[in-house]
């Protein structure tokens, strides 16, 4: 018998705010849309008007005890931890593979630019609700980590999508551990007893 | 002989700026006032692809700019190539490469951009895309008798394919047949050097000046 799935919750209400100076600046710009051609900028205005209908944000995450994970040292004083997985869907991907595949590599560019600002936008926005359900558990949140950084090997995406049932909002794991919709992350909030265990920063208030 | 040369600094000029039409509109006229379409690409649009590089690398362009300045000389390509084949100078090619993301890996965007820089530089490139077999790759090399095999991988564990595929080529005694370029977020020269790949490029226009330097095997380096 499989073991029981701790509780899932599934967020698919994001609000998106687009900055297109922010944007320019992923693509190397280094001051903006003070540098951007009109042309550049009329291309950034159209592209802008057809992301609603190319953006699908969602986020899956699942709060676990300590003792339900797999024992990675990356845990370590956490009582709970959080594990998610977001996405802007698939839509947004396609269009910008036939952007590249018709040649037109400026617009794939800025359709990817667009899209890299969507997904950390998702994320920020489930991360916060994340951290304010750990405060409701009167538990300490640590910042944001990611499989394949910090010491967190990429390998254990496969753990993190044991726990997160991710194709519950369309996200597929490959041979090597790579999210299909690329545009995804996965993700591990950890949840302390004590304060000083965190290098989050949080308003001293609290 | 004055006039040729203003024309040549337009063109250069019109793809510094990424303004497709004009490029386009003055390689139609070089066409009509019957220049060697091969002095055309190479005095004319060449120099302007050079300076958008150089100017991206001082930090004064950025991407968009860049890749506008490539997409020009495409469309210039475009408007030539039936003169270029006319004139028997058809294989105006700097060389052939085969590019593409290594098995296992779906990242693409800077694959892209290097397959771009080139082609916008004069090599004939197959992008063979993402996530590519290896045996593709080699047999796409085969197939075209390709200079260049580039290969790009964005993580530690993709980027050991790229050992692999030149552990085959040696197994199948074609290592010398091929240069191969690697790149890619967690690639770099000594990664490139243990290997035994024959370069690494940084960013795509490190890609292109390295396979200028190393690449043809005929052609125009």
């Amino acid at each position: 018998m499989l073991p029981k799935m701790a509780e899932q919750i599934i967020l698919a209400d994001f609000d998106f705010r687009w900055d297109e100076g922010k944007v320019l600046v992923r693509l190397g710009s280094r001051n903006g849309l003070r540098s951007a051609a009109p042309s550049l900028l009329a291309l950034l205005k159209d592209t802008e008007s057809r992301l609603p209908a190319l953006l699908a944000p969602k986020a899956a995450y699942t709060i676990i005890r300590h003792e339900e994970t797999n024992g990675n040292r990356i845990f370590d004083k956490a009582v709970m931890v959080a594990l998610g997985v977001v996405t802007i869907g698939p839509a947004l991907e396609a269009e910008i593979e036939t952007a590249f595949k018709e040649g037109d590599m400026l617009k794939g560019l800025i359709l990817d630019a667009f899209g890299t600002d969507a997904i950390v936008q998702v994320f920020k926005q489930a991360e916060r609700r994340i951290v304010e359900e750990a405060l409701r558990r009167g538990l300490w949140p640590s910042k944001r980590f990611s499989p394949g950084y910090r010491g967190w090997p990429l390998e254990e995406q496969k753990f993190l999508f044991q726990k997160v049932d991710a194709a519950s909002i369309g996200v597929r794991l490959n041979d090597s551990c790579m999210m299909i919709p690329r545009k995804s992350n996965s993700f591990r909030i950890n949840f302390y007893a004590d304060r000083s265990f965190t290098t989050r920063r949080l308003p001293p208030s609290i | 002989m004055e006039s040729k040369d203003r024309l040549f600094n337009s063109m250069a000029e019109a793809v510094v700026t990424g303004n497709k039409e004009a490029a386009e509109t003055l390689a139609k006229r070089a066409l009509s006032e019957k220049f060697d379409p091969h002095e055309v690409i190479e005095k004319g649009y060449i120099p302007g692809i050079q300076k958008a590089g150089i100017l991206w690398e001082k930090g004064e362009y950025f991407l968009p700019e860049l890749i506008s300045s490539a997409e020009c000389m495409k469309a210039v390509m475009a408007v030539l190539k039936p003169a270029l084949k006319a004139s028997q100078a058809e294989h105006f090619s700097r060389g052939k490469v085969v590019i593409g993301t290594i098995e296992g890996d779906i990242h693409d965007i800077g694959k892209n951009l290097v397959a771009s820089m080139l082609s916008a530089n004069g090599f004939d490139v197959m992008d063979l895309g993402a996530d590519v077999k290896l045996e593709r790759f080699i047999d796409k090399a085969l197939e075209m008798d390709a200079d260049l095999i580039c290969l790009s991988a964005l993580l530690t564990t993709t980027m050991l394919n790229q050992r692999r595929l030149i552990e085959m080529l040696k197994e199948r005694g074609l290592r010398q047949q091929f240069k191969v370029l690697v790149g890619g977020a967690p690639v770099n020269k000594r990664w490139a050097s243990d290997i035994g790949a024959d370069g690494y490029g940084e960013n795509a226009l490190e890609a292109v000046r390295l396979a200028k330097e190393i690449g043809p095997k005929r052609g125009l380096a």
